[in-house]
Parts: C-alpha cells; structure tokens; sequence
C-alpha cells in the first residue's frame, strides 16, 4: 500500500472526478480497480478522467460490489489523503441500493419490501411514489400492481432509493435457438464474458465501442435465452443487417425471422421491429407498439439503447417481467434520460473501454485527421453574407472542399481503401458523386438499392460511396477502411463516434484504418468539428491537424512523381501529408477484394 | 517594613499572606507568579506590594476563575469553615473516605497554596483570602447570620417548633436553632410532617442554589404553617432576604445533602473516553482539510476579485452569495460561511468601502504568494488571536435567522481563551486517539469551569464550535489532533507548518497537456507558472489536481494581454511534461493569425472621398492637426474632433465638406433660425387644436402646431371663439351668489371648448361675444370659490393655469395623509396637474383625483407668501 504522498496512480477531487494517471506503473491495476464503479469520463492520452455518479456506484451495488471495496480501492491507489466527506458520501449511497427489493411474494403477488423501515417510509410518503404503491401487506411490505413495475422503479430512482429487482422474469414462448457451429467464427472473450454477465443479471445494458461485434453479443444472449424475441432496431438497414446475421450465424430460418417495419409485417418467433414503426401514432395511440407487447416475448433486445426513443420507454416499463438486452456504444444520452435506462432496461452488466478491445486487435486500429480547407474570397464572402441559420450549411458545403475529397479519395483508391465518403447535405453529395463518379446513397435510395450498392461495396466493385446520415447506424461495411466526413449535423458527438465506428471493424490484413474530416476553416464548420471531435478525442482518439494546401500539393508532387515511378511516388505522397499508415504504407491498388470475410466482429 | 497599609490587620500586625511570601523561596514565588500573572502588572517592588496586590478582590477574582473545578470546590468548601481550620475538618466536610481522594485533596490543596489563596502548616489550613463567592458550595448564610434580623420572640417560636427552645440570649437561641437544623436527620424527618410541597422546595434549594423567589415571603413567614414555605420559614429553614426572595440556610442545606458539602465533588480530572485511531491516518485526513481549506479560500477570494457580492443593508453577505460560494467550494453553507469567517480574521477580505462589497485586501496578494503550508499557518495565526467565534456566522440567532458572515459583531473577549483551551485539552490526549465531544466536553469544563459558563450558546455548544474551528483549519483529524495540531497547541505556529509542509505535496513547474485541450497539474503549480497557465486557459477544477481547458477564448485573452503565439507556444514547450498535443499548436496559431485582423478605431467621424489627392492634401493641411486628422486608408481618413467642429474648419480652410448621413445621403443643414423656448404655462392653453382652429380659422396651417406654441397667448388675446363662452361664463357667475354645479364637457368638436364651468345653454346656443382680450386680463379678480367637485377642480386648476394664480389645495397622497399645500399650477392633464410649490419650489406630479379641494389664493395672500 503506497503511503508515501506521490506514490499511487489516483487523484481524487472534491468535485467527484478521479483522474488516473496511466502512465503509472500501478495505472492498470487501478483502473482494473476503480472501473466498476467509477464511470469513464474522458480518456485522452495520459490522464483518464472517472466520475463517481449515485448512477455508476448503483451499478456497481448491482453488480455485487460494496462500499468497502470502493473505499478500499480509493484509499489503496490515492495520491493525496482522499476528502473523508467524499467517502462517507459513497458509502452512504452505495447503501441505499438494495434497501428496497422488487420481489415476488408468493400469496400477494409483487410486493415491495423494505430492509430499511425509516426508508419505506420515506419513499411511502413521497409524492411520485405514493399512485405506484398498492395496498400496505405488511410493516415493511407494500403490495405492487404488476404493472406498476417499471414505473415504480423509475421513480424510486428518482427519490434516490433504487429499488433491487429480484422480481424476476417469465421466459415467454420457448423457441430454440443457437449459434451455428459450422459459421466458421467462435465468440472472443469478452463477448463471452458479457453475455455471462447478462445471463446472470437477467436484464440489463453491455456497453461496447462499435465495431466490438455488439450484433453477436446479442446473438448468443438469444441463444441462451432459447425464447421468443424482439429486437429493436433504429431503423430497416440495422434491422436487414441484423436479419442476415441471424440467418447466417444462428440456426434460425427464413420462416422463423420476421421483419416489422413500414414495409411489412410480420410476427415470428424472432421478431425484428424499427424505433420508427413502434412509435408510429395513430389516433392517440400507438398501435404498433400495442400489438408488440401484447405478444409472449422471452427477451426484447435494443440496440443502440442510447437512442431509445421516449415512448419505447414507455413500453419498457410495462413489460418489465421479460427479459430485456440494451446494447450500445455509449451510455451518455444527449437528452439526459440515462437514469431511465438503469431503471426500465436495467443496470449497466459490462462494460469494455474502447482502447483496450483495440489494444487487444479486435477493433481496427484508427488515425483521425481534420483537414482544414481553406475557402476562396467568394465563398468566404457568402459565408459572410448568409443568414446565421444557414452559415453552417454555407461553410460546410463549401465547393473549395470537393477538390481535396477528390485527392483524398484518388489517394485511397490507389492504395486499395474501400472509401466512405459521408455527409449531410444532399447537394454537396450529388457534387461529389459526380465529381468521383461513385454511386451515391440516402434516405430517398430504394432499400433494395441500397442493398445493392452495399454488395458491390462489399464486393469492391465500387471502391468509394458516397452516403448521407443513413450510414451512421447499424450499417456494416466490413472491410470500409477510409472514412471522409464532409459535413455533419452540426455538434453531434455521437454522430462522430458512429461514423467514425464504421471503419473500425477490424480488417482482413490488420491495416490501419482513416477518419478523415473535412472543414472549413474560419468558419463555425470548425467550431462544430472541434466539438464533434471532444467525445472522440475523451476516448483518446487524437486528431491530427493537416492543411489542405499540404495535400493537394503533394498530391500533385505525386501526380509528377507517378510518371517515374508509381511506387516511389505513392511513399512519398504518404510521407508528405501524413495519410502512411504507420511503417506499412501499402503501395499499388489492390486488384479486387475478397468477398466478405467472415468477421466475428459483427 | 510593611508600608502598605492593607496587608495589616486593624490591630497593626501583618496579614499572614505577607509571612507566607517572606517565607517562599526563588521558586515558590516564580511559580505563584506563573500561576497569577496578573500580579506583575505592572511588575511590583516589594512583597507588601505584591501582598496587596494578591489580596485585591479583582486579581482574586482572576484566580478563582482561573482555578479547576476541584480547587475550586475545595477553595468554597474553605469558606464554609472557620479560619483556620485543619485538614480533619476539610476532608470530613468533604466525607472523603480514601486514601486515593485524600492524595486528591493534598494536590488540591497544593495548587491552592502555590496561588497563596490557602496557607498549609501541617494539618493547619488557612484561607488567606476569602473570594467574594455569594454562596460558597452553593449552600446559604449560616443561621446566625440569615436569621440574625429576626426579632427574638419570633427566633423563639422557631426554636419551640424545632423542639430545641429558646436560649438566654438572642445569640443563644440562634446557636440552639443552628445546632438543631444541622443535626443528621432531624430535618428530613421534621420535613415529613410538613405540609404537601415544603420537601420539593427545600430539596431543591439544597441542590440547585440556596435562593428563591417566593411573593410576599415575610407575609408568609407571619402566617401560619399551612403553605410550604411559611412552613418552612417558620422553622428557620429558610431565612427571608428580602419581600419577595428567601435563602435556604447553611445548616440545612448541608443537612439535605446528607452533610457532605458537594453532593459531585470532582476534586480530580474526568478521564477521557479514548478510542484509538491511526495517527498516520489522522494526519493525511487533517492534511486533506488544511490543503483543501487554502484551496477553498482562494477560490472564493478569486471569484469575489472578478465579481465582488454587495453586503447587506444591515450588514454581513446575504444568504445568496453564501450559498452560490458553497456551490463553487462544495461545502455546506453554514461551513462556507465559516470559511469566509476566517478570512476575514486572517485580514484577506473585508468590505470595500468605495463600492459596499466584499473584495480581497492587498494582503491576499502576499498571502497568495507564500507556500500551501505557510498560507495555513497565517490562517491559524489570525485565528488564534481572533476574539470571536467563527461558527457564530452561519449559526442561527434569537429569531431563527441565520447569521450571515462578514457581519461587524461584538468582540467576544473569552473566544480565544475557550479555542486554546480546547487545544490544550485536545493536546492531552494521547496521541493515536480519539475522544467523543462529551468526554472532551466534560474534562474541558472541569479544567476551566468559568470559561463555559456563559456565552452565546451553550457550554457544550460552544466545546463543539472550537472544535469544529479546529477540524475546519485540519488541526485535528479522525477526532484526533494532527501532529501540526498538537504543534499548534503548544504555540510551536513554525513547528506545525513544517510539519504539514512535509505532507503538502511539492509545487510543480510541470502539468500535462492533453489532446482533448485539457491541461492537468498533479499537484499544485509554482505560482508564476500557474498565473501564466490561468491567463491562457480557464480553470475547470482545483482540488489536490489542478485542471485547465483551453478554449479558443482563453487563448485570445491572453493575447490580449500581449502575449504572441511564439511566447504561448514556448511557455507550453517548457512547462508541457509529455509535449503539447497537435490540436492545441493549431489551436494558438489559429488564434495567433486571426488575432487583431479587425482593428477598432476610436474616431469621433471619418472624412470619406474618392479624391485621393484632394484628402491627402487636407489630411497634410494645418487644420488637420487641430481636428486629429489621419488617413485610415487612401480614401478615409478619421478625425478626433465631431462633425460640426470638423465642418467648420474645413469650410474655414476653404474646403467644401458636407455632411453625410447614415444612408449615404448628403445632409442638408440650414442656418438654424432661432426662437423662444415656448413657456409651459403658455403652451398648455395654446397646445390644445381647437385653440390653435380658433386662432387661424379654418385654413389648416402646417405650421399651426409650431407657431401655435408661440403665438399663443397673443392669438388668445386677439379675440377667438373660446374666450367669448368664457367671458359669458365668468359673467354669470359673478351674477350668480354661489358657483353652480359645472357642466358636463361639450361634446360637439366643433365647438371651441375652453373646459371651464359653463353651463350648457351659453355654449351651445348663444353667439360668440365680442370682446375677450380683458377676459384673461388680471383685472378680471380671482375667484374665492372652493372647489370640490373633481370637475370643478380640474376647471379650476386649467383657470389657476391660463392666468397664473397661485392656488391653495388639499391633497391626499396614496398613503391617505392629507395635506394642504401653496402652488403655482404649471400644467393640467386629464389625470394629474403639475404644480410648483411656493414653499420650495419644487414641483410635483398630482392626481386629479386626490385633489379634495382648491381655491385660488388671493392677491393678499399670495403677496404674504
């Protein structure tokens, strides 16, 4: 135990945030230690930044740790003697998880108890609590309607007291399912390791960086819950994507997978709905919704629980007795509702930082590169010139952009990157489709387009595509390795991360993967990318900065260079504006890619 | 050798303190001096002084107060005996009965003797001076004192009901009466037959202070044995003071209490009730309070430097500014209001008396500028010697008001003694343990009863104050005294911010930079690094680590305050442990290339023309020195001086300038013409339309409105509509004896309407007459009438206005107050009249409506005024 006061890894802050050097040789250890309670903030290259939230500690109570542990662990790894106030408050928060139990008594039905008169009595008296209580059955026994479930978990939340649900669950319909031996991948270790933890727990949240084969996780929990599912879905791509992965990774068939969306309509045993369809009002009423959770499911899965829309929170709470998987990439929820998440889908049951799942070469290794354009007179003018509302669309579909995405994309076909060029306004991205002469995609593509086009990315057949906001979720472009982002939806930091997770799946060769953006410098383009880039740059993701006038010159340096010779000329480009990737700059186009691999990343 | 009268008894032989200090050596005396110090002030010259000195009540009142609780008790029980007595006779009024509290006893003693209030020969003890205590051990006057008044046949029946009987003398039936209530049991039995109520009363005499109150106690004592206390004064039990307070007599009192003169005698120190604790722990908890208590202060004083909080009227910061600082420090807010507490003592923040807000004084600056552990030795220093209490700010007062802090209060002188003395106390307990506040309570009190006594709050109350003073500045952790804390109490200030500054972790030069713009110090930084740090990124959280965020805004102000990119960049380079991150390089040169691209200019107005040569040219001339001409760029040049100024000087120096507007067009000026500023009084009866009609008849004039406001009164006296109807009104009512009821106003537009009472058949139906320029003339007499009516008023009022008449009115302001003041009317509205008061000159806005009555003054009148 270090006593001395520069010894340990940690420092605690009175404001709550802990900051863990790791560097330090003690700094794993910690972090091994402070993880499960402690919620990630920031991790940039040096100094990670933890937050200890009444959230992540219930977590942690959740999962079986006490506040001796926690204590333990500040005292063990910190720097300077930790505020006595700050332990007293986690002890003192950790202990109220668990005072209140969600159970099944087995002459009354749900009841809440409490271990903890005073407690009961507190939350008994508490305005938002007071509708959910049933009859009192006992000195510290309340009945609960069984309906009430999920809303009464909500708001003891709210009152501070987290309720323990050891209610437990119907398993719905039996329907066996399982994962196909002869699919040619095997489960990585903490897929394993995540589903055990869900399995356990019965219900609840696994947080994984995208591209850590979050689709498969979910796979294997249907598999041991050999149930009736529906799964919930952003919208009809994710839900085709995951129909494939379904057929061919599990043992279901065709007949057993049904889809439910604006197109069609059906209901199977395993059941694929979009956010859009089941909060489709009709009438006051969701009818969609209705009629989903009036079926037996044994386990409702959501994806991209981060963006679960408020109404489906609605239906979470009344189907609290099956079992429900939130999957997603993070659980920082732009609108704040993350209590709800622990509440009505369920606590958070494993998490795995984004640098270690790339450290151990599941996700492909990724460089991010902001490229700043700057703007003719003319543009800079009409930037000047346009209305506040319409600056940024001004700025960021700059035309003076199209003739670096144009040398970016030449440089990435040359050296074999299947290219993603992705932005928000359709306009700019017909531009660019011309000018590349690749096909473009977006909200208005058929879905059978669509898919189309996807084969023949897959395939190699069109090395670039070009795409709207419809390729930030759920998509899977496996072997995609270069991504250019020319505009975005304003600030969105987690658009960021979502583009950026499309190139991360790991690649065939083990290559390095490109993030490029594309900005308008002097304008509120770069405002918006410097605070897109903040999540990114929290999760240690550094951005390099690149002129654009560097790359169309050396660019053009190795336009005259290639008349030599095609290799010398491409290393020095790389050399040049800094797009090698690392010491294996890869020279000469690749004739064609192989047809997907089977990556157990999706 | 004796000078000094008061060390002799009358019979002229000396006072034995002065043949106790005769006979104590070098160190006997050295040790009285130590124990009262207030004996060499200033330092006497002789024995006999210092005799004298010892035996003025005041300097041993100061003894007494000084004393434990035991000698304390010992020293009353003294008093209770004959001078001098033995030690027999102390330890049996003590009912000591082991050896252990008879060794007790001798230190007592002891102590008493080293203070030369007691002198000990062998078993011989002698109070040299008897303390002025009312009633020593809490028990009465003896019977021969209390009762000594009494007239002797009542003594007698006294000593008849006690069954003793009356002795020879007065004396003697006192001595049978005194012997009688001191015998073992007799009273407790006697009290059985006594009436319902007496044994409550007297037991609670004999236990919480011998006097009470009782009404008409000598009444009582006259009448007969049926209430308690006539009961009991007729036994001589108790004795009457006066005509309404009794006091329960010596003998009884220590009969009641079984003959033992303190029920909780305590001759020796409570023990502690220790717990143990890791001292090392203790330490890095108390270091963590200390650390975070310089970090604290700072961060208040820094916000109140950019955003000084006004103090309240009544004075001290309001319950806002606390709370908004307990936000920012994350502390309670009666525990901020004592951090704040505290810097006020330490003489870094006070109220500015320019602006009436709390601000940082010049020495936050060298306080700043020392270490951690010497910035919390300066605290500890200023709070030592600060006579109040701190946690008096942010305790709650008689009204349930908490009480803000920075709020000028009355000195408590005894707040420094009770913090020492909880030091002290503290410092007693062995080091590695813990004491609960009773316990601590409980020796503090025995050490010093006289410093709890009384005070704001509570003695208890007042242990746990300094108590929390203590853990507030890191003196004591896990409810033991730091090593710095035990430092402290033995005044080692030095000593104990070494010992912290060991604990402190080491200023740095060195943070680390991040690529999400973060800059991160693991420890504190080295001042100057730190003040440069801040200039060029803002601060995010201070704690044990110090976190900055650079922003394009922080970056920019710190080039505006001089800074260039290469200076910024190099500081980050040296000061940057693990290098400085791409983004931020961009980040400063971004800033660096944009900073100052768009110059402001301070000009008064510019001189534009696309002649580049003509502006040149007047930019070169002499004219151009005097307005601050300088050429902006080849067609622009600004001036220092204002547009007419600058016009004129150019038209002088032969140019042609003209004026350009905003719109870029030329602005036309012609020679102003100049006229009167119309006089209100004029303008009021002129302003109104149908006036100006009547003047210019029916040919609308543009200018009608202008000129009206000119022209008025001439137009007025030229004989128009108006005055015709005003003229028959006056002329009607000078018929008339009394003013008739006014007219409602005239409806038609058309008709010239002078709102003045009219009755209706004038305006309407007859033609306008003739003559009117004498009609408004002085001469037409002013009228007496009262006017009550709200339109009469008003008419009033508008007369009292076109003709310039003073008025007397009454007026009832909002509040209901009525008043009657003298004012000249300077305007009249549909709701309010403006008037100018003659006493003053002051004008005021009024409601009609609030206008009970008026009437003009007269000419007599207005002449007095």
């Amino acid at each position: 135990m270090p006593s001395e006061p520069t010894a340990g890894p940690l420092i605690i802050q009175s404001d709550r945030t802990l900051l863990l050097d790791v560097d330090h040789p003690d700094g794993a250890a910690c972090r091994a230690d402070i993880a499960p309670f402690a919620e990630l903030e920031r991790s940039p290259e040096h100094i990670h930044t933890y937050r200890l939230t009444p959230l992540g500690l219930w977590n942690a109570s959740a999962a079986g740790h006490d506040a001796e542990q926690v204590v333990d662990a500040l005292l063990r790894w910190s720097r300077y003697p930790v505020p006595q106030a700050l332990l007293i408050d986690v002890a003192d928060l950790m202990s109220r998880y668990g005072r209140l139990v969600l159970d099944v008594d087995p002459v009354h039905g749900l009841v809440l108890r409490g271990t903890d008169r005073a407690v009961l009595e507190e939350v008994a008296r508490a305005k938002a609590v007071v509708p959910l209580l049933g009859p009192r059955i006992g000195p510290d026994t309340f009945g609960v309607a069984r309906g009430e479930r999920g809303r009464l978990k909500q708001a003891l939340l709210k009152v501070g007291w987290p309720a323990d649900d050891r209610a437990g669950y119907v398993d719905g319909t039996a329907h066996p399912i399982a994962l196909r031996a002869d699919a040619g991948f095997q489960l990585r270790p903490y897929q394993v390791e995540a589903v055990d933890a869900f399995v356990a727990a019965g219900s609840g949240v696994i947080v994984l960086p995208c591209g850590a084969g979050k689709t498969l996780v979910g796979l294997a929990a249907m598999a041991r819950a050999g149930a009736r599912t529906l799964i919930l879905v952003t919208n009809i791509v994710a839900a085709r994507q995951w129909q494939a992965e379904l057929l061919a990774r599990t043992t279901l068939t065709e007949a057993e997978v049904g889809e439910y969306s604006g197109e069609r309509k059906e209901i199977r045993p395993v059941t694929l709905a979009t956010y859009q369809i089941i909060t489709t009002r009709r009438g006051g009423l969701y009818p969609h919704l209705e009629l989903l959770s009036a079926e037996d499911w044994g386990l409702v899965v959501y994806d991209e629980v981060h963006l679960l829309p408020a109404p489906v929170f609605r239906m979470a709470a009344d189907i609290q007795s099956r079992r429900r998987l939130g999957l997603t990439a993070t659980l920082v929820r732009e609108d704040g509702r993350a209590g709800d998440v622990f509440s009505l889908i369920g606590p958070k049951r494993y998490d795995a930082p984004w640098r270690d799942i790339e450290a151990q070469g599941w996700i492909a290794p990724a460089r991010c590169v902001e490229v700043r354009v700057t703007l003719a007179d003319e543009e800079r003018m009409a930037y000047a010139l346009a209305e506040p509302e319409e600056r940024y669309r001004v700025g960021a579909t700059a035309r003076s952009k199209l003739a670096v995405v144009e040398v970016l994309c030449q440089e990435a076909v040359r050296r074999g990157e299947p290219t993603l060029v992705i932005g928000q306004y359709l306009d700019q991205l017909d531009q660019l489709a011309e000018r590349l002469g690749a096909p473009v995609l977006n909200g208005k593509t058929p879905t059978h387009e669509r898919e189309k086009q996807y084969e023949a990315f897959r395939r190699g057949i069109e090395p670039v595509l070009v795409v709207s906001k419809v390729a930030n979720f759920s998509i899977d472009l496996p072997e995609a390795s270069v991504a250019i982002q020319v505009s975005g939806t304003f600030g969105s930091r987690q658009e960021e991360a979502q583009r950026l997770g499309r190139i991360l799946r790991p690649k065939a060769d083990g290559r390095q993967a490109h993030f490029f953006t594309v900005v308008a410098r002097d304008t509120n383009d770069q405002e918006f990318a410097a605070r897109r880039q903040r999540f990114l740059a929290e999760q240690g993701y550094a951005y390099e900065i690149v002129d654009a006038e560097a790359v169309l010159q050396s660019a053009a340096a190795a336009r005259a260079a290639a008349a030599d010779s095609t290799a010398t000329g491409l290393a020095a480009t790389a050399a040049d504006t800094e797009l090698a990737a690392g010491p294996r700059a890869l020279p000469g186009a690749r004739p064609e890619l192989p047809p997907a691999a089977d990556d157990p990343g999706v | 050798m004796a000078r000094t009268m008061s060390v002799r008894s009358r019979g002229g032989e000396e006072h034995p303190l002065l043949e106790v200090l005769r006979r104590l050596d070098e160190s006997g005396l050295a040790a009285l001096l130590e124990a009262r110090p207030d004996l060499l002030e200033p330092p006497p010259h002789t024995l006999p002084e210092l005799a004298a000195r010892a035996l003025a009540p005041a300097s041993v009142e100061i003894c007494r107060h000084a004393l434990d609780h035991g000698a304390r008790q010992v020293l009353e029980a003294l008093c209770l005996l004959p001078s001098p007595t033995t030690l027999g006779a102390l330890i049996d009024l003590l009912r000591i009965d082991d050896l252990e509290a008879a060794a007790d006893l001798a230190d007592v003693t002891g102590r008493l003797c080293e203070r030369a209030l007691v002198a000990r020969h062998g078993d011989r003890l002698q109070l040299l001076v008897r303390p002025e205590v009312p009633h020593p051990a809490g028990l009465g006057p003896p019977v021969r004192v209390a009762l000594a008044s009494q007239p002797a046949a009542v003594l007698e029946a006294c000593a008849d009901r006690l069954g003793v009987g009356g002795g020879a003398t007065k004396a003697a039936t006192l001595a049978n009466i005194g012997k009688a209530l001191a015998t073992p049991g007799l009273l407790i039995d006697l009290l059985t037959e006594a009436p319902e109520g007496a044994a409550e009363v007297a037991a609670s005499l004999a236990f919480g202070g011998p006097e009470g109150r009782a009404a008409g106690a000598l009444y009582a004592a006259a009448r007969s044995d049926h209430t308690p206390i006539g009961w009991l004064l007729s036994r001589g039990v108790l004795a009457p003071i006066s005509w309404d307070s009794v006091v329960l007599v010596g003998e009884a009192g220590l009969a009641l209490r079984g003959g033992r003169a303190f029920p909780d005698l305590a001759l020796r120190a409570p023990e502690f009730s220790l717990q143990p604790v890791d001292a090392a722990a203790a330490d890095r908890a108390a270091a963590e309070r200390a650390l975070r208590l310089v970090a604290d202060i700072t961060t208040i004083l820094d916000r109140w430097a950019a955003d000084a909080p006004k103090q309240l009227k009544a004075g001290g910061l309001g319950v806002q500014v606390v709370r908004r600082a307990a936000k920012v420090i994350d502390r309670a807010e009666v525990e901020t209001a004592r951090v704040v507490e505290l810097a006020v003592a330490a003489g870094l923040v006070s109220i500015d008396a320019k602006s009436d807000s709390a601000l940082p004084l010049p020495a936050y600056d060298q306080w700043s500028d020392l270490d951690v552990a010497g910035r919390w030795a300066h605290l500890v220093g200023a709070w030592l010697r600060w006579d109040l209490h701190l946690c008096l700010a942010g305790a709650v007062d008689t009204k349930r008001k908490p009480i803000p802090p920075m709020l000028v209060r009355a000195h408590e002188s005894r707040a420094v003694a009770r913090r020492r003395r909880v030091l002290e106390t503290l410092a007693e307990i062995p080091p590695g343990h813990s004491v609960t506040v009773e316990s601590l309570f409980g020796r503090a009190t025995w050490d010093r009863p006289g410093l709890w006594a009384s005070g704001l709050t509570s003695g208890e109350g007042l242990v746990t104050w300094s108590l929390l003073e203590c853990e507030l500045l890191g003196l004591t952790g896990l409810g033991g005294l730091s090593t710095w804390g035990r430092l402290v109490a033995t005044g080692d200030i030095e000593g104990a911010r070494a010992a912290l500054d060991r604990l402190v972790p080491a200023a740095t030069s060195q943070f680390v930079v991040q690529a999400d713009l973060t800059a991160l110090a693991p420890a504190e930084l080295v001042r100057p690094v730190q003040a440069e740090l801040e200039s060029m990124a803002d601060l995010e959280s201070r704690g044990a680590a110090v976190l900055f965020r650079f922003t394009e805004a922080s970056v920019r102000r710190c080039f505006e305050a001089g800074r260039t990119g290469a200076d910024i960049l190099a500081f980050l380079d040296a000061h940057a442990a693990k290098g400085v991150p791409q983004a931020l390089r961009y980040l400063v040169n971004d800033v660096a290339r944009r900073f100052g691209q768009v110059r402001v200019v301070a000009t008064r107005c510019c001189l534009r023309s696309d002649d580049q040569a003509l502006l040149a040219e007047v930019v070169a001339s002499r004219a151009a020195a005097r307005l601050g001409l300088r050429l902006l760029a080849p067609t622009v040049a600004a001036a220092s001086a204002d547009p007419p100024t600058v016009l004129a000087a150019l038209r002088d120096a032969g140019y042609a300038p003209a004026e350009e507007g905003a719109d870029g067009a030329l602005v036309l000026r012609r020679p102003p013409r100049r006229r009167a500023v119309p006089d209100r009084r004029l303008a009021a009866l002129t302003g109104r339309p149908s006036n100006v009609d009547a003047a210019f008849g029916p040919v609308g004039d543009p200018f009608a409105a202008g000129t009206a406001a000119a022209v008025g009164p001439a137009a007025a006296k030229a004989g128009a509509g108006p005055d015709y109807a005003a003229t028959a009104a006056r002329l009607l009512r000078t018929e008339a004896p009394a003013p008739k009821p006014p007219a409602p106003k005239p409806p038609a537009p058309k008709t010239p309407a002078v709102e003045l009472p009219l009755p209706a058949s004038v305006t309407r139906g007859m033609p306008p007459p003739v003559a009117s320029a004498f009609d408004l003339s002085p001469a037409g007499g002013r009228p007496e009438r009262i006017a009550r009516d709200p339109a009469a008023v008003a008419d009033l009022l508008q007369r009292a206005l076109v003709e310039g008449w003073p008025v007397r009115m009454a007026y009832t302001n909002k509040k209901g107050n009525s008043t009657q003041l003298n004012a000249a009317v300077l305007d009249v509205g549909r709701r309010e009249v403006i008037v100018e008061l003659l006493s003053g000159w002051e004008s005021r806005v009024l409601a009609l409506s609030r206008v009970s009555w008026v009437r003009v003054l007269t000419e007599a009148e207005e002449d007095s005024l």
